[in-house]
């Protein structure tokens, strides 16, 4: 193959580093495209597990409440209830906070890292007190003027 | 040209950084499986059995309360020394019956007693429902009792009716409830009106010999009767009155909460024909705990057996 003599001799051999710089390019960036995919792909599979944890824990703390208060309204005067549950100390790598808030007759679970916040309602006939537990074992109690709490055991 | 060793690095770091993500994916499908186990956790703090083991010290007690106003009813403190006797046994076999499945229950006292009067006629072979003969005079319509606050464990056992009535009447206001036992071709009929209203009937099926009316707990020959509501509509205290009671044949017991008519009844703790007065515990209050592996349960067990709920 003739050449025109004009070309400079340092053009040689180009093709092959390009094709070299370009398929390295090309790598990294599929490689990129797919580990921030695959990591918002784990990462939103996090949020839905702690989501739905956060919701069979508050479920959980809402069936212990129930049953203190089955307890406190089948009692005659007097009443002492204590019932006690073990929860997991941290959901998918984060903790954890349950807030019992009687104005809305609710309680309102919320993990730290990522924030995921879920409400579960809680009817009772005995008032409830505003009060909070950390995560891990969770203790439904009656106040000494009949109203039900949430503490820590 | 690059050395050949050192080929492959991206895939290299690709290949460790997806290791990690994998991992990563494993650990929160881990926790996914966990909320599942946990979300069929059931019933783990035994508040159920708290509530069991609470009613059967109510049925126990219950049955050392009738038992003590059935036999030696001499004094009132005679029969709060006989419960308190029972109650100390029932806690004793209590605690050991639930030691052995890891609960520890404690029954004490009772606390408290509220006293009463039982009223019955058990004449052997039945009698009519008049008063007795003590300073009044025999009539069929007389008052049992008068300003009850509660009465409970009204039962009749009537063999032949027609037209016996049973009234509830307000002491201070002017509602009413009353019960009609009457018989036809071999059946028994409860009527009940509230206030002058009819409200339903029950009727025994078959022809028996007899009918059994627990009225304060709302049975007829042992079924439910769903429109014997004791004392429905009666607000506060009230009188306890029989009219026609020269129509009916058999025997009733019930303990009131207020004042009986001693003068329709007669005194004496022995069994005969007239209707008689005894003392009685109307309900016994005892404490209750019941200690479990998650639960404390504390309480007092109020025990009035035969009560309407």
């Amino acid at each position: 193959m003739n050449r025109p003599s004009s070309r400079p001799t340092n053009d040689r051999a180009v093709s092959s580093t390009l094709n070299y710089v370009l398929s390295l390019a090309i790598a990294s960036l599929l490689v990129t495209g797919l580990l921030i995919a695959g990591g918002t792909f784990v990462e939103d599979r996090q949020t839905e597990v702690i989501r739905s944890e956060l919701g069979v824990i508050g479920q959980q703390v809402a069936s212990d409440i129930n049953r203190a208060d089955r307890l406190l309204t089948a009692g005659d005067g007097g009443t002492r209830v204590v019932i006690n549950q073990s929860f997991p100390k941290r959901i998918t790598g984060t903790g954890y906070d349950v807030q019992l808030n009687p104005g809305d007759d609710e309680l309102v679970l919320t993990s730290v890292d990522p924030e995921v916040r879920i409400d579960v309602h809680v009817e009772t006939d005995s008032p409830l007190v505003s009060s909070h537990a950390d995560s891990g074992i969770v203790v439904v109690k009656n106040t000494s003027s009949g109203e039900l709490e949430i503490t820590n055991g | 040209m690059a050395d050949l060793d050192d080929r492959g690095q991206i895939i290299l770091i690709a290949a460790f950084a997806m290791a990690v993500m994998f991992v990563s994916l494993a650990l929160v499908v881990n926790s996914a499986i966990f909320t599942e186990n946990l979300a069929s956790r059931g019933e783990t703090s035994g508040s159920d059995d708290a509530l069991v083991v609470r009613h059967e010290v109510e049925q126990s007690v219950g049955g050392a309360v009738a038992h003590a106003n059935t036999y030696n009813t001499s004094s009132d403190a005679t029969l709060e020394a006989n419960v308190t006797d029972s109650v100390a046994t029932i806690g004793e076999s209590l605690a050991n019956q639930q030691a052995a499945t890891g609960k520890v229950v404690t029954v004490d006292g009772p606390t408290a007693f509220d006293h009463g009067t039982r009223i019955r006629d058990n004449a052997s072979g039945g009698s009519d429902f008049r008063n007795a003969s003590g300073g009044a005079t025999i009539q069929q319509d007389w008052r049992v009792a008068s300003d009850v606050d509660r009465m409970r464990a009204f039962r009749m056992n009537v063999s032949s009716a027609s037209g016996f009535q049973v009234n509830l009447s307000e002491t201070a206001g002017s509602d009413t409830w009353r019960v009609e036992v009457d018989e036809s071709g071999g059946e028994f009929v409860v009527t009940v009106h509230e206030s002058g209203t009819t409200v339903g009937d029950c009727t025994t099926t078959g022809s028996p010999n007899y009918v059994t009316i627990d009225v304060t707990r709302s049975l007829v020959a042992g079924e439910p009767c769903p429109h014997l509501q004791f004392a429905r509509g009666i607000d506060g205290q009230y009188d306890v009155l029989y009219n026609d009671s020269d129509d009916v044949v058999g025997n009733y017991t019930m303990v009131v909460d207020g004042t009986p008519e001693s003068d329709n009844l007669k005194s004496s703790t022995s069994a005969g024909p007239d209707p008689y007065e005894t003392n009685a515990l109307y309900s016994a209050t005892v404490t209750y705990r019941y200690d479990g592996p998650a639960i404390v349960y504390d309480t007092k067990v109020r025990v009035a057996p035969g009560e309407p709920r």
